[in-house]
């Protein structure tokens, strides 16, 4: 393993996403802000607008640094430099993941915060289990772009994805405790979140860990 | 004798491939035996989809083959050992640089992997290339982002270059540049280039050795001026009685009424004596061209395999 | 820098005798005067653009030949033989006759009949110099 080598694929990628990244920052904090005002209707905007933010930056992400080397052809460039598949793999699984993080731990730390603040202290409840779904989506569809390494296979598993996080919501909310942890401005954590929150942290993990052995596996690096 | 003539005996092997296979769905390479030197140039030369790309992408550990053994440089090569990498230069018509960053960008990237990077040389390529370093990919002609990939390859000076289909597509003017360029590296007697092309006018005049690749299979190796000794072409005029004589490595390549051309690969002086039996006429012996020599090996090839 | 020879892909010949050739003839004419340093192996094939392998071979069979004297460790050299000009000019003329004599041959042509044609040829060369 050559962690100079690492570093430096790390840092092309970061830098080749410098753009978007910091749209996504601006956008995220942005839509944050908008989710913790007292009007209803514009905060219900702004809770959508995070959601929207934190999957389109997770598919951007994904298509822009790691299909797109496929389909750009400038893996084939990456991969005559003196680094091995680990190397590689190594410097795309994590840069691909920062630069996801980055505007998710914005609005997420945003939104926690904000939510102290502000007094409700019980709506922070919904917040962990909301947040670690949204990565828990990520990652499965990090996975499948690393597994098929294709645009179509990777854009179902999102719309898959999209579509339970709908009913996750419904669930969450329509769950009697949570929602007496919500009104109330005391935060407690419900036996039913704390289950979710561990299922979807086990799933982050064993995504990760599939992601690392298949990519490693390869033989064939084009 | 010099000692540079003396070195004629001694080879070092950059290249070596034994009994090398890799199956895909739709093509195989069969079982490729192929050496290059060290300090000469080698030319692959191939009709599209012949294997030319996939025996370049096993040297650099791309893919990993089938069967058979790969060594590059005295090592063994593969997809984990990132080492072997760093005195190979790989270029390939399929390969893109990032569309929207500067050349110059790109610079700093190879610099920073490379420990043999040269400023100066880097410079000079930029010069000779007639490269902006501020100028992004994205607005290059398919001539200049060739000329930049080389420059990238050859400012770190690596001991061997494989470059899959260099000059495809160059206008003459760039391709002289870069056949220029790559003579300037083997001024250098321990560099040495592997360079693939579906053009035998390419790789011909500069190539110490020429392969042959059809279908997978390695058909034919020498050099262009032994090629050039060893394949003439015969044409004759014959009595109708008259049948192909059996001598090695001819072949009937077209007839028309009692006119016959022949095509020998391995020729000899005596030869056109040995063909004059009674009614024979010999209007002509003819030297071939590479290219034909090429088509006519391919065509061989098909007919045997 | 190695302007004195040319190479063409257009011409049928193995480069290394075009190589050859040109060598001799610029010996011949005297524009390459005996003792003349030569371009080394690798500095005459990166100026032709012709492989190390046609340059290494040309120079091999001129050595053969006499034309150059290559010094162990040094460069090559055109040979200091007396009446290297002449015995070139001579070797070039007999190649050529004997080109024709083979062709003719060939072609099933007699000897007095070649020399025939040969005298006819050269008639009509001197005929069109006047």
């Amino acid at each position: 393993m050559n962690l100079q080598a690492i570093r430096i694929l790390f840092l092309k990628d970061l830098f080749l996403s410098r753009r978007h990244l910091f749209a996504y920052f601006v956008a995220g904090l942005a839509a944050s802000a908008l989710a913790c005002t007292s009007n209803t209707t514009l905060a219900y905007v702004g809770f959508v607008l995070v959601l929207t933010v934190a999957i389109a930056a997770g598919i951007h992400m994904i298509g822009t640094l790691m299909l797109a080397e496929t389909t750009e052809q400038t893996k084939l460039f990456v991969m005559s430099f003196p680094i091995s598949l680990l190397d590689y793999s190594i410097g795309k699984i994590s840069v691909v993941l920062t630069t996801y993080l980055i505007p998710w731990t914005a609005m997420f730390g945003c939104l926690v915060v904000a939510t102290f603040v502000m007094g409700k202290q019980g709506n922070v409840v919904v917040l962990p289990p909301i947040f670690f779904f949204l990565l828990c989506g990520f990652m499965l569809q990090l996975l499948t772009a690393v597994v098929s390494e294709s645009v179509g296979w990777t854009i179902c598993i999102m719309v898959s994805c999209n579509v339970c996080l709908n009913i996750f919501l419904m669930k969450l909310f329509a769950d009697p405790e949570v929602a007496e942890v919500v009104k109330s401005d005391v935060l407690t954590w419900p036996a039913f979140v704390v289950q979710i929150i561990a299922v979807e942290l086990l799933l982050i993990a064993a995504s990760l860990v599939i992601a690392f052995l298949f990519q490693t596996r390869k033989r064939d690096l084009v | 004798m010099t000692t540079e003539l003396g070195n004629s005996t001694t080879t070092e092997l950059a290249v070596s491939m034994v009994g090398v296979s890799k199956s895909y769905k739709h093509f195989q390479l069969q079982n490729i035996d192929f050496t290059v030197e060290r300090g000469t140039v080698a030319g692959l030369i191939g009709p599209n989809g012949a294997g030319k790309s996939t025996t370049m992408r096993i040297l650099m550990g791309l893919v990993q083959p089938g069967a058979g053994s790969v060594s590059v440089l005295d090592k063994a090569i593969s997809s984990n050992d990132a080492a072997a990498k760093q005195d190979i230069g790989y270029f390939s018509d399929d390969m893109r640089l990032y569309k929207p960053e500067t050349l110059s960008w790109h610079m700093q990237l190879v610099r920073s992997l490379y420990r043999d990077w040269d400023d100066v040389y880097a410079g000079q390529l930029l010069d000779r290339f007639g490269l902006i370093p501020q100028q992004a990919i994205k607005g290059l002609s398919h001539g200049q982002r060739v000329k930049a990939m080389l420059l990238l390859i050859l400012a770190r000076r690596p001991k061997l270059l494989i470059l899959d289909e260099p000059t495809n597509g160059l206008d003459p003017v760039a391709k002289h540049e870069v056949i220029t360029e790559l003579m300037r590296v083997v001024e250098d007697e321990s560099r040495t280039i592997l360079y693939s092309s579906h053009n035998t006018q390419d790789v011909e005049q500069i190539s110490d050795s020429i392969t042959f690749i059809d279908r997978g299979r390695v058909i034919a190796s020498s050099n262009r001026d032994d090629f050039l000794e060893k394949w003439k072409c015969i044409k004759l005029h014959a009595p109708e009685s008259w049948t192909l004589p059996s001598v090695d490595g001819v072949r009937l390549e077209s007839s028309h009424r009692n006119l016959h051309v022949l095509s020998f690969n391995q020729f000899r002086g005596e030869l056109p004596v040995q063909l004059q039996t009674p009614g024979v006429v010999i209007e002509s012996v003819e030297s071939m061209t590479l290219e034909e020599i090429f088509v006519s090996s391919v065509i061989r090839g098909r007919q045997e395999g | 820098m190695h302007s004195w020879i040319s190479i063409s892909l257009g011409d049928p010949r193995p480069l290394y005798l075009q190589v050859i050739e040109q060598v001799k003839r610029r010996v011949a004419v005297g524009d390459l005067p005996p003792g003349t340093e030569l371009p080394s192996i690798r500095e005459l094939a990166a100026g032709l653009k012709v492989s190390v392998i046609t340059v290494k071979r040309a120079y091999l069979e001129l050595e053969r030949e006499g034309v150059i004297a290559t010094r162990q460790g040094k460069g090559s050299v055109v040979a200091e033989k007396p009446g290297l000009q002449s015995s070139i000019q001579e070797s070039e003329l007999r190649d050529h006759l004997k080109q024709a004599a083979s062709l003719g041959l060939l072609l099933g042509k007699s000897k007095t009949e070649l020399q025939k044609r040969i005298a006819e040829v050269y008639e009509q060369i001197q005929k069109d110099e006047k």
